[in-house]
């Protein structure tokens, strides 16, 4: 899932870029809005706009800030570990 | 005996257990370590966005704080001044001025850029939340108390803290959303 922390989400600019991207095809999963753009997202999860974050199933985070030529090799290994 | 005494006061307040109102007063030593600083964004005249990765940071006060029997390395960047406010509109990472506050969360004795937290909000140490109280003017000490707070950030090794937004469609997403599986977070921004 994606957070979204742009501010005014109800503008008909973010609203249309939704939808101009997703009907690309290439956007498939949820993507939510903090009202509060980047700064909530900085109180609620702390979290910088830079980097993904993997969640285990069990709901433990396994990895912060990853860049992307981190994640394969941290999804192979929660999947490995999973078997 | 009176520089023993309040050493050893000083030790017990460290170990004062998070979850009672009290002020905790952590004692700051000298210390040399690196961690890397957040990336740097800059906006040209056109609107066009340029990311630079500040280089390492220095850090130079060290405590430790004990959080349901669990401690925590605490740390300070070099600074001029430390402050608990942030003088920017947004307290977002880009912009926030108030001190970094680094707590190496898995305890592995390096500080990633995500073990930061500001002195302005929350501040998760394992799983309680603290605000901090007072940082001293040459970092020698940081107080620090319980925060009503919910739990909130992300720090790898713990649960994910609860959480709830909204899609554009009105679909509800919290933590328990998608429980049972693997979650790939990705924060950004469509603007």
């Amino acid at each position: 899932m994606s957070v979204d922390g742009a501010l005014g989400f109800e503008s008909d600019y973010v609203k249309n870029r939704e939808k101009q991207i997703r009907q690309q095809g290439a956007w498939t999963w949820p993507n939510v809005y903090d009202p509060q753009g980047f700064a909530g997202v900085m109180r609620r999860l702390n979290v910088s706009g830079y980097g993904l974050v993997l969640i285990a199933p069990d709901g433990k985070v396994l990895g912060k800030g990853i860049r992307m030529d981190s994640v394969e090799p941290m999804l192979d290994r929660l999947f490995t570990a999973a078997k | 005996m009176i520089k023993d005494l309040s050493i050893a006061f000083a030790a017990f307040m460290t170990l004062i257990p998070a979850g009672q109102s009290e002020t905790i007063r952590i004692p700051m030593k000298a210390c040399r370590l690196t961690r890397p600083a957040r990336i740097d964004i800059k906006i040209d005249k056109k609107g066009n966005p340029s990311i630079n990765q500040k280089p390492d940071f220095q850090l130079v006060w060290k405590g430790s704080v004990t959080v349901d029997r669990e401690s925590f390395d605490i740390y300070l960047p070099r600074a001029g001044s430390y402050s608990l406010k942030n003088t920017a509109k947004d307290d977002g990472d880009l912009y926030n001025t108030s001190t970094l506050i680094s707590i190496d969360s898995n305890h592995d004795g390096r500080l990633t850029e995500d073990e930061g937290w500001f002195a302005n909000l929350p501040i998760r140490i394992g799983d309680k939340m603290f605000e901090a109280v007072q940082i001293a003017p040459n970092g020698n000490s940081v107080e620090l108390k319980p925060s009503a707070k919910p739990l909130s950030g992300i720090v790898v090794g713990r649960k994910i803290p609860p959480f709830a937004y909204k899609s554009r469609d009105g679909k509800s997403v919290t933590q328990d959303t998608y429980k049972g599986k693997a979650v790939l977070l990705d924060v950004w921004s469509v603007t």
